[in-house]
């Protein structure tokens, strides 16, 4: 058990100056979508209530920004240590099971893009001048956290079997990148044409980033939204490790 | 002898293509067993599936008498293994790496000094531990992966072209290293430096097709493939001379002929020497020969269907 724990602390420990710089990219970001939509809104609609915009963009931001990270990072590290260099070899050759080395690199991932998370939601936290209560805030990032874990479990099949990184860049910039705002990051689903919005309703994001939002704002707890997600959780989970085992073992 | 390995109708292949076919043997405990093969000759394969790494998709592999599809359970003390190709972090210095390697292996942060050290020593990467290994040429970085995998001290050392840029002192040094183990660990070899080969292993396969095309030692070998003479001639001059003394010579089985750049396969060293003898000396840049060229050996194998 200390050596499967082994496998995150260095994952977290020796990675610590990346890490560092990823954060500093995140407050970037944060800062720049608060002036690019909070501001920005203000001017193009002057009769929005700022009360609504935050309660509505702040999810929203902090939602988008965890999908696209989630995937992003993850298939990006899991393509380095598959296929640039060496590095699941330099684990697997020390006696990991296959599952074991699964589970530690979707928990380390987990664990890399909860901080982006919490650091994300303080800053914006911080620009918005606060508004949200404590608990439902903890409780917004759970929900987060299990929201984003089915995308780990992608980015790690898209990790290992795209060669080309830009055919990885491309996939994020060209589907998740516009999928994620589609499903309501920005503005409400219910906007396009109904059958449109029925469709987008069930989609994965959308039930991220509402579910999120319905947690934080109204402080609704949404149990079919929940049940959705973690049934897309296990089954991505379970999936995933069988289709990385198939490549990595044969 | 008790066998370390033991390999029962092992199969593998991709697609619809084998790569490993039926291969069944043994690797005795504390030998040196050396596979050598073309490219593609299924040398990696193999190793992978030793080192557990991939799985055989017909056949059993026993480690230590262990059926290793179905125990997987401490193989990190019994096995190290040294891919073909990097094992470390680019981005991360060579002894952050090996703490990193410490961990995966359970060292403790007591127990690293004492174990890395001898081993950083030994492979002269004091000056270059602590630099990132982006900055380091290939023979360094190997040299890294080499200490990372003797670093866990298993029963058995799985090596894929461990030689792979390593210069001539550390090339000694590794081969001191492996022949300090023998009757201790079991090593398992896949290279095709020839010299080291026969310097270091009790036995050694033959991969070809998926298939061994030998099984045995030196001295089985030498008796069924006379090994010819490898001469190498650096010449100054356009080589009309030379052309004139090679075409009376007797005994030459081979003229490769690079411009400036000679090569003289002969029966046996007298052979070639006596050709030199006959060139002006001052027309002579260098002079070097082979007498255990792997190409050599592989070409005599594999055209002999009866071998």
């Amino acid at each position: 058990m200390d050596r499967f724990w082994s496998i995150i602390i260095t994952s977290i420990k020796f990675r610590m100056r990346k890490i560092i710089v990823e954060l500093l990219f995140n407050i970037i970001f944060t800062i720049l979508m608060w002036l690019g939509i909070f501001l920005s809104l203000d001017k193009i609609f002057p009769n929005t209530n700022f009360i609504q915009a935050r309660n509505f963009l702040f999810p929203g931001i902090i939602a988008f920004y965890s999908i696209m990270i989630s995937f992003a990072l993850t298939s990006v590290h899991i393509r380095k240590i598959t296929q640039l260099t060496g590095l699941m070899d330099q684990c697997r050759s020390t006696g990991f099971a296959l599952w074991q080395i699964y589970l530690a690199k979707s928990t380390s991932m987990i664990i890399r893009i909860m901080i982006h998370i919490i650091i994300s939601s303080i800053v914006l936290l911080i620009l918005v001048g606060g508004g949200f209560s404590i608990l439902y805030i903890l409780l917004f990032w759970i929900y987060l956290g299990f929201g984003i874990f089915f995308l780990i479990q992608i980015g790690f099949v898209a990790g290992i079997y795209i060669a080309d990184q830009e055919i990885c860049l491309l996939l994020i910039l060209s589907l998740i990148l516009p999928l994620t705002i589609v499903s309501g990051s920005f503005f409400s689903i219910d906007f396009f044409h109904p059958v449109i919005t029925k469709i987008l309703y069930y989609f994965p994001t959308t039930v991220i980033i509402s579910g999120a939002r319905n947690l934080l704002v109204n402080h609704s707890f949404d149990l079919f939204h929940s049940l959705y997600i973690l049934g897309l959780d296990i089954t991505c989970y379970f999936l995933c490790y069988w289709v990385v085992k198939r490549k990595l073992l044969q | 002898m008790e066998a370390s390995i033991a390999l029962k109708n092992v199969s593998k292949h991709f697609k619809k293509k084998y790569v490993l076919s039926n291969l069944t043997f043994g690797i005795e405990k504390g030998s040196t067993f050396a596979i050598i093969g073309r490219n593609g000759a299924g040398k990696s394969t193999f190793l992978r599936i030793l080192s557990t790494l991939l799985k055989a998709d017909e056949g059993i592999l026993y480690i230590n008498g262990n059926d290793m599809s179905k125990s997987l359970k401490d193989v990190n003390k019994v096995i190290g293994y040294l891919p073909d190709h990097d094992i470390h972090d680019p981005w991360l210095t060579g002894l952050e790496n090996l703490k990193i390697r410490a961990n995966y292996l359970g060292i403790s942060e007591s127990e690293f000094d004492s174990i890395t050290k001898p081993l950083i020593e030994e492979f002269e990467m004091e000056d270059s531990i602590n630099n990132y290994p982006v900055t380091y040429s290939r023979g360094i970085k190997r040299r890294l992966d080499i200490i990372q995998t003797l670093m866990g001290d298993s029963e058995i050392i799985i090596l894929d072209e461990p030689l792979l840029g390593l210069d001539y002192s550390i090339r000694t040094v590794l081969c001191k290293y492996l022949l300090r183990q023998k009757g201790k660990k079991t090593v398992v070899i896949a290279s095709n430096e020839f010299t080291e080969i026969q310097t270091m292993a009790d036995r050694w396969i033959v991969l070809h097709d998926g298939g061994i095309r030998f099984d045995g030692t030196l001295e089985k070998m030498l008796t069924h493939v006379k090994m010819p003479f490898i001469g190498n001639l650096e010449i100054k001059k356009d080589g009309e001379e030379l052309d004139n003394i090679l075409a009376n010579a007797k005994n030459i089985k081979e003229v490769r002929d690079f411009g400036n750049f000679v090569q003289i396969v002969t029966n046996d060293f007298e052979d070639f020497y006596k050709i030199t003898r006959k060139i002006k000396e001052e027309n002579i840049t260098s002079i070097s020969g082979n007498s255990s060229n792997i190409e050599e050996f592989l070409n005599l194998l594999l055209s002999d269907e009866g071998f």
